[in-house]
């Protein structure tokens, strides 16, 4: 089963993606910014992780630059509220491993169905 | 007896008894005079010493008549010899004719005068010492007839064929019968006195023709005399023109001598200088009148060196105040281009380089303004997305919760908590509708709103459309039928804000939408531009509430519409969007019959998008330029747009 990794400054929101997500048989584990994600990121080892794309501290740019040095590299999936044009959507693919993004707020079975089209196995 | 034969063979007797006759025919051999006796057609006599056969009587008688007649010439004869020497040596030719006018008798003179000798003249008939136009004429003159002395002047062929001019008096000869017997011509010969009158008739003309000329050289110098001071008046007065053109130019204009110094000055001068009269500045050095004299200087040599110049200088006025004056001189040259004079003409330029100045710094103020203009427009629209971001998150969590708790994720719940929890949800939706169009029209006003454009299938487009909207459609059993025109082009919008624009209007048209009824989207072409259209069979929109209905917060009818929810912002957000896009809205409705929404957008290539932008960039500039208060801003657009109605 993959791992998955929810980033988001909102506790509530935070928790109810990763009760969703938990309740779905997932493994999971949870980062209030991108700091925290990072230094998470080296021992949980996630496969998947849901990144908030504003949050205090670093941006998403820094998170998907510094990603780049480590050693696991997980599939990411952006939380936004707005709209990404087309050169903004291939930038931010082009950076790191970002496979998809979900507009907030979302739907239940939309952000699961995202997930399981990414998962590994 | 002797006998005389004449050429036509008549025979003549003559008696000897007369001697005189016959020493007359004998020795002088006048056969002219016999002749003229005898009045016979003969050229030529013969004196013979027998008789012929055929001798007239008569004839014989008539000579012996005549000439025993004759017998008193001899009477005469030393009076003939005196008229001889005097017709010998006369200085007029003389001839004589006879009857049938040939030459019978001329003097010497006439030999002369006519190069001919005695067979030239002898028996020959006188018409041919004329010219035959001259013969003509003297016949026509009928001398003869008239039986007088005639005068007239002719011409006469020389033997040499060389005409000359005569004069001459013809006189008919008539024997004591009274018949003619021939006549004598006294000629004259007139060439000399002809030539002279030719002469004089050449030199006359030679005269006249030289008056004429002169005359005619006269006439002509006077008119060009004349012309020259036309030429000359005209010359004064374009002079006097240019004189008061450049006495009245607002330009400052002055001559300046090579000396340096000014020798002419206009009223336009004096003025920017600050100057009375122009003896206050005649003869001075022209670098008086500027602010740094070795600069003047500098130029004055270079205009005398290089024919002209032009460029700006600061002038010093009487008062010592300095001007910027711009300045175009001129060398005047005189024929042999030496330098007469230098022009130059001035303009003050003080106003135009402070204008410029202005302009400068006003543009650097705008640009100022632009800088935090784009300030402002980032800090809005970061405000905006911040806000956005803000006011959903919770709402995520919200739907969220709610979700899992109906799906059972967290536990059984019962109907009461499903129907509790169903309503949380929808209203949950609403608020997001609502915070999500709050921020719409934000982002369209403060024009920070993005368009994100993408080449779009209108067919496939209103498929979708339709199916978002099938469930609330279905609740209300209302149908939604397609009237989608074949071989629509592709358009290149932002897809999701265009079917916003659609959601919006379809989902008034079911809300609007009596049970069972139908609502129908259109979409065709029309010109440049695709027509779409949602009609309901509702109640309809009054005729003067159909602008209203597309401004921010406005409904219908407040109370009447709570019952169907909605703030009323959908239409405003709408119309913004296809403003944006190039395009325009309306509605045409009909109290009781319902309602048709109507919206254009343009067809243009995919390599006009950015073309089509500059539009939206236009609503964009336009929305930051105007005030923030109320929604001022979309009512303007919508005061432009056409509202249709057909209202009873």
């Amino acid at each position: 089963m993959n791992k998955i990794m929810i980033v988001d400054d909102e506790q509530d929101l935070r928790e109810m993606i990763n009760l969703m997500i938990t309740k779905e048989g997932y493994e999971t584990e949870m980062a209030q910014d991108g700091i925290d994600f990072l230094e998470k990121n080296d021992n949980f080892q996630p496969d998947i992780v849901t990144l908030d794309v504003m949050m205090p501290g670093l941006t998403t740019k820094d998170i998907l630059e510094e990603l780049k040095d480590k050693n696991n590299k997980p599939k990411i999936i952006l939380l936004t509220v707005v709209r990404f044009s087309d050169e903004e959507k291939e930038k931010l693919f082009k950076m790191g491993n970002v496979v998809d993004y979900i507009t907030k707020p979302f739907d239940f079975d939309e952000l699961m169905t995202t997930i399981k089209d990414n998962s590994i196995g | 007896m002797i006998y005389i034969r004449d050429k036509v063979g008549w025979g003549h007797k003559v008696d000897e008894r007369e001697p005189e006759i016959v020493k007359f025919l004998r020795e002088e051999e006048r056969f002219g005079k016999l002749q003229s006796i005898l009045q016979s057609d003969c050229k030529e006599l013969e004196i013979l010493d027998k008789p012929l056969e055929n001798v007239s009587d008569d004839m014989a008688n008539a000579i012996k008549s005549d000439t025993g007649k004759k017998t008193e010439y001899s009477e005469l004869d030393g009076l003939e010899e005196k008229y001889k020497t005097i017709f010998e040596n006369s200085a007029v030719a003389i001839t004589l004719t006879d009857k049938n006018e040939r030459i019978i008798l001329w003097n010497k003179y006439t030999e002369n005068l006519l190069g001919m000798n005695k067979d030239d003249l002898y028996m020959k008939p006188v018409e041919l010492l004329y010219t035959p136009e001259e013969w003509r004429r003297i016949r026509s003159e009928n001398v003869r007839q008239k039986g007088m002395q005639h005068h007239l002047e002719t011409k006469m062929i020389r033997k040499n064929n060389e005409i000359i001019d005569v004069d001459i008096s013809l006189s008919v000869l008539k024997n004591h019968k009274g018949r003619v017997i021939g006549s004598v011509g006294i000629v004259r010969d007139i060439t000399q006195r002809k030539m002279m009158e030719l002469e004089l008739q050449r030199v006359h003309e030679k005269l006249e023709q030289r008056v004429k000329d002169r005359t005619a050289e006269i006439l002509k110098s006077n008119e060009l005399l004349k012309q020259e001071i036309n030429e000359h008046e005209k010359a004064e007065w374009s002079l006097k023109i240019k004189d008061s053109a450049i006495a009245s130019s607002i330009n400052a204009i002055v001559f300046v001598d090579p000396t340096g110094a000014v020798t002419y000055v206009n009223p336009s001068f004096l003025n920017m200088w600050g100057y009375d009269s122009e003896e206050e500045i005649l003869g001075k050095p022209a670098a008086k009148f500027w602010h740094r004299k070795e600069i003047y200087i500098e130029v004055a040599r270079a205009t005398f060196n290089k024919g002209g110049w032009v460029g700006e200088l600061v002038a010093e006025k009487r008062d010592g105040t300095l001007f910027d004056a711009q300045l175009s001189a001129n060398v005047v040259m005189d024929e042999e281009d030496v330098p007469i004079c230098m022009m130059a003409s001035f303009i003050d330029i003080t106003a135009r380089k402070k204008a410029v100045e202005k302009l400068r710094k006003s543009q650097m103020r705008i640009e100022r303004q632009n800088v935090q203009l784009k300030k402002l427009d980032k800090l809005k629209s970061n405000f905006l997305n911040i806000t956005s971001h803000e006011l959903r998150t919770p709402m995520c969590s919200m739907k969220g919760y709610v979700q899992m708790l109906l799906k059972k994720t967290l536990g059984d719940i019962t109907e009461e908590q499903k129907r509790g929890l169903m309503v949380i949800l929808r209203n949950v939706d609403r608020l997001d509708n609502l915070i999500q169009d709050v921020l719409d029209i934000s982002r369209l006003e403060s024009g920070t709103m993005k368009f994100i454009t993408e080449i779009t299938d209108i067919q496939k487009m209103i498929g979708e459309v339709s199916e978002t909207m099938r469930t609330s459609a279905d609740l209300k059993h209302v149908r939604i039928n397609k009237e989608i025109e074949g071989n629509l082009p592709d358009l290149v919008i932002d897809q999701e804000r265009i079917k916003q624009v659609l959601i919006n209007v379809v989902d008034n048209a079911i809300k609007f939408s009596p049970d069972g009824t139908v609502i129908i989207i259109r979409a065709k072409k029309e010109g440049k531009n695709v027509l779409f259209e949602v009609q309901d069979f509702g109640r309809g929109i009054p005729k003067d509430k159909q602008k209203k209905i597309f401004e921010t917060f406005y409904q219908v009818d407040y109370n009447m519409d709570r019952t169907f929810g909605g703030a009323g912002l959908g239409l405003a957000v709408s119309r913004g969007i296809v403003i944006a896009h190039g395009g325009s809205i309306w509605v045409k409705s009909k109290l009781g019959k319902g309602s048709t929404f109507g919206f254009t957008l343009p067809v243009k290539l995919v390599k006009d998008v950015e073309n089509r932008f500059k539009e939206v960039d236009v609503f964009m500039v336009e929305a930051n330029s105007g005030e923030k208060e109320n929604n001022s801003r979309m009512v303007k657009y919508i005061d432009n747009d056409k509202v249709e109605a057909e209202n009873e």
